[in-house]
């Protein structure tokens, strides 16, 4: 099982894998700093971070590329994290926000909230909104496939929760008044960070924090969990407190991020796929290293989103599932090579 | 007969007005900018039915007047019973359904959407000579040409720069009635360097790279929330207006200017408002 063999450099050195993935997290913030309609240098941008508002090119460089980058960050982040705390909990490598319907319900939350002019009033209600549907999601899917989960009974669920999540959020938008609404279904459900501003930062951020808190501190619980739960209960660990952490961290993390870009899917399967290799199997170093990979994932795949030529912007979910989509025939026909 | 019969007859035949026996009477409208013609042209007797837009304050400025009119959705089942003899269509929309009254052989007459307000002039007298209302027509034209000379600012003088922005992030660009009145009104449209043509999308950065004066948003329905209103109060625009020099932000409701008629005015009302404030140097 363990593949320590292939890769000893990281995997014995376990802050190697960290600065390599802040370096190209902060690469790749400096490259989207400088992608948009206007291409800027570096020099430009890095003058626009400091230069005061008032300014053009603070105006541009502080009010919408600064926003979107750090949405980037902060979602790729949660969604990394979410899906490798999750594919640890119900020990299934399919597990992740998108797959499991977390992601859809987020987004009927923060449409209900949002189209009845909720998030008008009362600008947190939006990412509760969302919270609050990622929450019932996930219990119900732990309640339905949590303990044993064969991967169909999982799967099934999760196929249940995302048609009638999306069923429910395009009902919503055809029954709002503003006829704009019943084509932002595309938004909600594909998910964007254009024209995103700081507002949406600052209201998704206290829960994303949150919600990484929860996540990042069930490592040694997850570790234990991967040889059994009897053994685990036996070392001392409250597995219906760990349960709890992870339903709640996901639901924060996810929800708040859901309900301000849309649902974006699949990094939460891919990079815990790709990193665990590097981090020796441990889901406790998965963990971290999942946050940061996921940062990275989103941030290239948004510069990609900009600068693919197209009419009007392409959606953010599109991209990561071109690339979600053949990991995962990957991913099945593994599982099928090691059924046989 | 007689001479003086004769006489007598050639005389009525000159003091009576002769009557239109051929001006329609049945007219139905497939599109909201010809609804709008329409009602400023003919008496509602003759409109058989305009579209279910018209009906809705927030797309019609004159949606009291067409309160008892009846109303379709473009729907082939609407009009038939109708038995209309005229039908005015717009180049889209509804399009199976005109193309079926075209080959059941009523008599549709297609109108294009206005791009300027010459163009304005144009459509109406064709409509006009289409139901029989020229003198209307021509009334209407006068008073519109009265109004706007009357707006005109001085030749000479500074036009500011002015981009209109609306949901989604779409501005009008060359060729757009929306263009058209930003010249009436004296100002310049920066939304033409920027390569949108008549309709099209401005991204956000491009919008304040071009750093106009004045900010016109075209808003539908700013109390119903849509995710592409949104971008309309984005706190970058609220940035730009603090910028150095005199800034103004209106707001024109959308339907003043989505179709020609005489909303068109108080948009250019408006507009000038805003120029002329730019010009004193107020904030």
């Amino acid at each position: 099982m363990p593949a320590s063999g292939y890769w000893p450099a990281m995997i014995d050195h376990p802050g190697r894998l960290s600065a390599l993935l802040l370096a190209l997290i902060l690469t790749l913030a400096l490259v989207s700093l400088t992608v948009g309609r206007a291409p800027l240098s570096l020099w430009q941008v890095l003058g626009g971070i400091v230069a005061r508002d008032t300014d053009l090119l603070g105006l541009v460089v502080q009010q919408v590329r600064l926003p979107r980058t750090l949405l980037a960050l902060m979602i790729g982040a949660s969604l990394g994290l979410a899906g490798a705390a999750l594919q640890g909990l119900l020990r299934n490598p399919l597990a992740e926000p998108g797959l499991i319907g977390a992601s859809s319900c987020a987004a009927l939350g923060a449409v209900l909230v949002f189209y009845s002019g909720l998030s008008a009033q009362f600008a947190l209600a939006l990412p509760l909104g969302g919270i609050t549907g990622a929450l019932l999601a996930v219990a119900l899917l732990y309640a339905l496939a949590g303990r044993d989960s064969g991967t169909l009974t999982l799967i099934l669920a999760g196929v249940a929760l995302n048609s009638l999540a999306g069923a429910l959020t395009s009902l919503a938008l055809n029954l709002s008044d503003n006829p704009y609404a019943a084509y932002e279904i595309f938004f909600w459900l594909l998910g964007s960070l254009a024209d995103r501003s700081l507002e949406h930062v600052l209201i998704a951020l206290p829960f994303m924090l949150l919600g990484w808190a929860l996540l990042l501190t069930v490592g040694r619980a997850l570790d234990a969990l991967s040889l059994g739960e009897d053994v685990a209960t036996s070392l001392g660990f409250h597995l219906a407190a760990v349960r709890l952490r992870i339903v709640l961290g996901t639901a924060l993390a996810v929800g708040a991020a859901v309900a301000v870009s849309g649902v974006i899917g699949f990094v939460g399967l891919i990079v815990p796929h790709l990193l665990r290799p590097l981090v020796g199997q441990q889901p406790r170093r998965l963990l971290p290293a999942s946050t940061l990979g996921g940062a990275a994932l989103l941030l290239a795949a948004d510069i990609a989103v900009r600068l693919i030529p197209s009419g009007s912007e392409l959606m953010l979910g599109v991209l990561t599932a071109l690339l979600g989509a053949p990991f995962f025939f990957w991913l099945v026909l593994r599982t099928r090579r090691l059924l046989l | 007969m007689t001479p003086f019969r004769a006489c007598l007859v050639i005389l009525a035949m000159l003091l009576i007005e002769p009557v239109q026996a051929d001006a329609p009477q049945r007219i139905v409208s497939l599109n909201l900018c010809t609804d709008a013609m329409l009602l400023e042209l003919v008496d509602k007797e003759r409109i058989a039915s305009l579209t279910y837009l018209s009906r809705d304050p927030g797309y019609a400025t004159w949606s009291g007047q067409a309160r008892d009119i009846p109303i379709n959705h473009g729907l082939i089942e609407e009009i038939l019973p109708l038995a209309p003899d005229l039908i005015l269509a717009g180049s889209f929309g509804a399009r199976p359904t005109v193309q079926l009254l075209e080959r059941l052989g009523y008599r549709v007459e297609r109108f294009e959407a206005v791009t300027s307000v010459a163009d304005y002039r144009t459509e109406l007298r064709r409509l006009a000579d289409l139901t029989g209302s020229r003198a209307r027509a021509e009334q209407l034209l006068e008073r519109l040409d009265r109004r706007l000379a009357a707006l005109r600012p001085a030749t000479g003088t500074l036009r500011p720069g002015a981009i209109v922005f609306q949901a989604n992030g779409f501005s009008a660009g060359a060729g757009s009635l929306i263009d058209d009145l930003l010249r009436h009104a004296g100002l310049t449209n920066l939304a033409i360097g920027l390569g949108i043509g008549p309709a099209g999308r401005l991204g956000l950065e491009s919008l304040l790279l071009a750093d106009p004066q004045l900010l016109i948003i075209g808003e539908y329905r700013p109390d119903e929330p849509a995710r592409g209103q949104q971008l309309l109060h984005h706190p970058a625009l609220a940035a730009l207006l603090e910028r150095p020099g005199p800034r103004q932000r209106i707001t024109i409701p959308a339907r003043w200017w989505n179709c020609a008629g005489a909303s068109m005015l108080s948009a250019v009302e408006e507009l000038v408002g805003a120029r002329q404030r730019l010009l004193a140097g107020d904030d």
